[in-house]
């Protein structure tokens, strides 16, 4: 089960699609630096991960996606 | 809390980091360490440094990579110039010699004194100051010596180093420093090394020529020398000249241009004219006709040329085939070799006269540029006009509307500016070094930010008698414990680099400014200060030079409508002094187009190339090439070129036809070998600073002589063996390097003068230019022998 | 060079001595001839085993070009067994178990230190060098080797052509007292969790070739235990600007 950690960076005047990620029971959403958000994403399997991720970047109000890492329990 | 809940957090603790980094970025993060910009300590170009500090000390340096000069690349020196600061012996009270021992004072007393002895006779009281003072430093005291001493008695130790460019280009121009700027090195297909190893003096500046051949560009160096150097390595053809071929070199171009009428014929004949030496010789000479220099250019043939100089015809050819060529832009390069010289003035009209003939000016990568050694040397002691016959922003003290500027500027009567010029360096050694009532007319002499005792030449005749005299007072301004500092009457400690504030300018006309970022050891204080302190000690003493006409104090420095009283130590730092001097300063800067942003715009960039002029929407523009219409803004459209300061007042450059003469001491049978001085990479000047420092010391430990493997094998000499190098002047103890880092040709000897404990200048002449006066260190004749056990342990 | 070659002018008495030295040198070189032949019809004698053109026969006194490497022969054989083919860069392993300790480490840090006046300084040469000319640093430098149990690191930022302009070498140990204290190397990189990439800890300017250091060729102590991976700052990141 991976976890993504991920930078968001949104456009300016946020306020609507922070409330809209918020609601996603899969991601975790850290506190807006400017306007770059750190979040982090669960996903079942690498494949979704990666669709998710690239669907978050279509996302409208999110400009940019930084991937940082992606983490497994396996590898601990 | 769970495996998973703490993967959770890490995740995002992982992306927070990288969101508050990504966010701002900084200067190289090292804990604890605060990073500012300043322009290097040492070279005249004038690098970019970052530097780190971290509990008042500096402890890190970085190349700084927003400096167009450097791009983040630095040499050996400027990596570790931070160390400079850190010497075991800084000088950190002010000294003074009291029954042959220099004994500790305050302040307050070494101010006093220094008073005293200018009130003991003003006129014979001298400042000699530096191409390492800062701007401001630089100001105030030629604010001092002009306008409150009004004697004109101060020169710079630039006098010894650029002052033959200086007359070049004021002969060819009308107006001081190059018209191009580092731009072109990276454009030039060829590039000249006149007399220049920039491989170990400039190196920051090499690397940007010869780093552009590995990415595929081709670049032609051409290395015209008396020897080999490490600069030799990396060109195309080395063209090994006798002393003083560059004369003869130069005529021979211009020469085969006129012959084979491949000159430029529409730059020629709509920007420049002909000019030779007049009689009696002046520096603005005599106007010829184009038929008179084709006349007097006609002995120069390449037969002639090849015997003056010792280059081949075939050389000479190469040299004007490229020069005639149009599709290639060539950039000459010169430092030492052509301005140390006693033609020096000629030399470099001839070399900027072979660019204008040829068409090869004013074009990005068409430059004749002349480089600086000093860091200020440029920005202090030419354009603020620190020298015996100078006013600031390139006026001279005999034109009276040069003084009639600086009297409005500092608000002073009409005819106080003195109009008869003080002694240049050579002459005011001699006159310090003589008695009274032999002509010694200067008893006291300051000496701040530079070494004579050890960069003198023929130190026997133009310092060491002084030391004798007791009516004959030095004081020194230094940080550390050199040569002239044991040899001083008055020791003041100063503070170095970014113990304060600093201005440089360096040698593409670009303006640097740096704020104090550590605090200096001990009682040293700024250097700018002791000049402020003593000239608000004279004005106490009732001094009445230190009042303008208005009976307002000279140097009033004043912040939200009150007088700041900088001149007590406790309240330097209350206003920034720097930009006060600056923006006075800057109000000379027009009169010569060389005019100067305010200083707050220094503060942001990494320096301004002037003239900088300010555009409709109130943006600074630099200039990177003057004279050009596409790029200098005073000169009108549809102009092409104009050289607005023209001595000949038509806008045209002057080509000038000087003859070759031999140089004034030749070998012979007595000292039958050739002794040229210079530099190595690793050590700045005389050595008091990277001497100090490990890594450089630990480089090049010690002088040394490079002899020729045929000439030590014939005087019986071994490598590393300590030999005596002596002239008709004097003699020195120095070992013996065979195939070392240069190559001298036969019958050449080569000295480094950073070592303080082997003077070459005890052996260099003094003989020098007839216009700029600065002295020749690049050729006498000289012996070398072995030593004898007493002179080995003496 | 006026008055070369001599002349043969009917009459000359060059002419004579000319005939004579000419005869005398076509008499020894047919008894040099003979007396050769004599040679060679031995040598061909040992070759001949059979009528007809014979194969290339591998022969003591004739070795194959390609053997003479790993032959030691003769005054040179020292130049042999130290193996120019051992200056090829080793390409070891990548998946081999890297085995190296802490203690490596902290003599690998110190040896760079001693070497630096500050982290990020250019470190000083600790071997003699070519006074004159750059080429002979990047024989070795450019892609690194290991020489004689030392390891000559491969160029860690971009090559320029002058070297010695900021690398210099330390001729004596006699130097001055100086008492600045450059920054030191700040360390390890910081791990998010254990197990996660490291942060890289120093700046990267004129250290962006990672695998000098780091690679496999690279100092042990602070190799990589992956360097099959080759995208380095993939993972690794930069503490503040990254564009420093």
């Amino acid at each position: 089960m991976p976890v993504s950690a991920l930078v968001l960076t949104l456009s300016p005047d946020p306020a609507e699609v922070l409330c809209r990620l918020s609601s996603r029971s899969n991601l975790h959403l850290g506190e807006l630096i400017g306007d770059r958000l750190p979040i982090t994403l669960e996903s079942p399997d690498v494949r979704s991960a990666a669709r998710e991720i690239e669907a978050l970047a279509e996302e409208s109000g999110v400009s940019h996606v930084d991937l940082i890492g992606a983490y497994y329990e396996e590898d601990l | 809390m769970d495996r998973r809940d703490f993967l959770m957090a890490s995740a995002l603790a992982a992306a927070t980091a990288a969101a508050k980094g990504v966010a701002a970025p900084e200067p190289p993060s090292i804990e604890g360490v605060r990073w500012a910009k300043a322009p290097c300590r040492f070279c005249g170009t004038g690098c970019h440094v970052q530097v780190g500090t971290k509990g008042g000390k500096v402890v890190a340096i970085a190349g700084d990579p927003k400096a167009e000069v450097n791009k983040g690349l630095l040499c050996v020196k400027g990596y570790h110039v931070g160390l400079a600061l850190y010497g075991k012996d800084r000088l950190t009270t002010p000294l003074l010699r009291k029954n042959g021992k220099l004994t500790p004072i305050s302040w307050d007393e070494a101010i006093q004194k220094v008073v005293e002895r200018i009130q003991l006779d003003p006129k014979g009281f001298a400042i000699y100051g530096s191409g390492q003072w800062t701007i401001p430093e630089g100001y105030a005291a030629n604010k001092l010596v002009k306008a409150a001493l009004r004697n004109n008695q101060i020169d710079p130790n630039a006098r010894l180093c650029m002052a033959s460019a200086v007359t070049g280009f004021l002969a060819t121009y009308g107006v001081d420093e190059p018209a191009g700027c580092y731009d072109d090195l990276d454009r030039c297909d060829v590039l000249v090394l006149w007399g220049n190893n920039p491989a170990e003096m400039h190196p920051v500046l090499f690397s940007r020529v010869i780093d552009r051949r590995s990415r595929g560009e081709k670049v032609t160096i051409i290395d015209i020398g008396t020897r080999r150097t490490r600069s030799t390595g990396h060109a195309d053809h080395y063209l090994e000249m006798k002393p003083h071929g560059d004369v003869a070199i130069a005529n021979g171009i211009l020469h085969l241009l006129v012959q084979r009428g491949t000159y430029d014929k529409e730059f020629v004949e709509r920007h420049t004219a002909f000019r030779a030496p007049a009689n009696p010789p002046t520096l603005e000479g005599a106007p010829i006709s184009f038929d008179e220099f084709k006349r007097r250019i006609a002995e120069y043939t390449p037969e002639k040329v090849s015997r003056l100089s010792g280059i081949s015809e075939q050389d000479l050819r190469l040299l004007a085939d490229l020069f005639g060529n149009k599709k290639l832009r060539i950039t000459s390069l010169w430092c030492m070799g052509m301005n140390q010289h006693t033609l020096g003035t000629a030399i470099n009209c001839l070399v900027h006269g072979v660019h204008l003939f040829s068409g090869h000016f004013g074009r990005p990568g068409d430059a004749p540029t002349s480089l600086t050694g000093q860091p200020s040397a440029c920005g202090t002691a030419r354009e603020v006009g620190t020298l015996c016959h100078a006013l600031p922003g390139g006026g001279v003290v005999t034109n009276p509307e040069h003084r009639q500027h600086a009297e409005a500027i500092w608000n002073l009567a009409a005819g106080s500016v003195n109009p008869k010029p003080g002694y240049h360096t050579v002459e005011l050694w001699k006159r310090f070094s003589k008695p009274k009532s032999q002509g010694g007319d200067i008893h006291t002499i300051w000496s701040m930010v530079t070494n004579p005792g050890q960069s003198l030449p023929n130190r026997n005749a133009l310092f060491d008698p002084s030391r004798k005299d007791p009516s004959k007072f030095l004081i020194v301004s230094d940080v550390y414990p050199t040569e002239t500092v044991r040899a001083a009457d008055l020791v003041l400690p100063s503070a170095l680099w970014v113990e304060k504030n600093g201005m440089f300018g360096n040698s593409e006309r670009r303006t640097q400014q740096w704020f104090k970022m550590v605090p200096p050891p001990g009682q040293a204080r700024d250097d700018c200060w002791q000049l402020l302190a003593v000239a608000r000690a004279l004005h106490e003493a009732g001094f009445a030079g230190t009042r303008d006409k208005d009976g307002q104090y000279l140097f009033r420095i004043v912040k939200d409508g009150k007088e700041v009283p900088v001149w007590d130590w406790r309240h330097y730092y209350d206003v920034n002094v720097d930009e006060q001097l600056f923006e006075e300063y800057r109000k000379f800067s027009r009169a010569k187009h060389k005019d100067l942003a305010p200083y707050q715009e220094y503060v942001k960039a990494r320096g301004l190339r002037w003239p900088v002029v300010q555009q409709a929407n109130g943006t600074w523009r630099e200039t990177r090439f003057r004279f050009a219409e596409f790029d200098d803004p005073y000169v009108a459209k549809g102009k092409g070129f104009d050289f607005y300061h023209s001595t000949s007042k038509d806008g045209r450059a002057q080509i000038w036809f000087h003859p070759y003469a031999p140089p004034p001491e030749v070998p012979d049978a007595e000292y039958p070998l050739w002794l040229c001085t210079g530099r190595v990479l690793e050590h700045w000047h005389t050595g008091s600073l990277t001497r100090r420092i490990p890594q450089l010391h630990g480089a090049m430990p010690a002088a040394y002589v490079e002899v020729h493997p045929e000439d030590a094998q014939r005087l019986g000499v071994s490598q590393g063996e300590r030999v005596v190098v002596e002239s008709r002047r004097g003699k020195l103890v120095v070992p013996v390097w065979i195939n070392g880092r240069g190559a001298p040709p036969v019958g050449t000897l080569f000295i480094p003068f950073f070592d303080e404990t082997m003077l070459v200048n005890r052996v260099t002449l003094e003989a020098h230019d007839p216009f700029s006066k600065q002295p020749d260190y690049k050729k006498c004749a000289a012996r070398l022998r072995k030593a004898t056990a007493q002179e080995l342990t003496g | 060079m006026s008055g070369w070659p001599p002349s043969l002018r009917p009459g000359h008495p060059a002419d004579r001595l000319v005939l004579l030295a000419a005869v005398i040198g076509v008499a020894a070189a047919g008894m040099g001839f003979v007396a050769g032949m004599r040679g060679t019809e031995a040598y061909v004698g040992r070759l001949r085993v059979s009528g007809g053109p014979t194969p290339p026969v591998a022969s003591d006194s004739m070795p194959r070009y390609g053997d003479m490497g790993q032959r030691a022969r003769g005054p040179n054989s020292d130049l042999y067994v130290n193996g120019l083919t051992g200056l090829v860069p080793p390409t070891p392993d990548p998946f081999a178990p890297l085995v190296q300790t802490e203690a490596e480490r902290d003599a690998l840090i110190e040896a760079r230190r001693e070497r630096r006046a500050y982290d990020g300084a250019p470190p000083t040469i600790p071997h003699a060098i070519d006074e004159r000319s750059t080429g002979s640093c990047r024989s070795c430098h450019d892609q690194g080797v290991r020489i004689a149990g030392k390891t000559a690191p491969r160029i860690p930022h971009e090559p320029f052509t002058n070297c010695t302009q900021c690398h210099v070498p330390r001729r004596t140990d006699s130097v001055p007292q100086n008492t600045f204290s450059g920054v030191a190397s700040p360390g390890a990189g910081t791990r998010a969790w254990p197990g996660a990439p490291p942060t890289i800890p120093h700046s990267t300017r004129m250290r962006g070739e990672c695998a000098s250091c780091h690679g496999a060729g690279g100092l042990l102590g602070i190799r990589t235990p992956h360097p099959y991976r080759e995208s380095c700052t993939q993972c690794h990141v930069t503490q503040g600007d990254p564009a420093r």
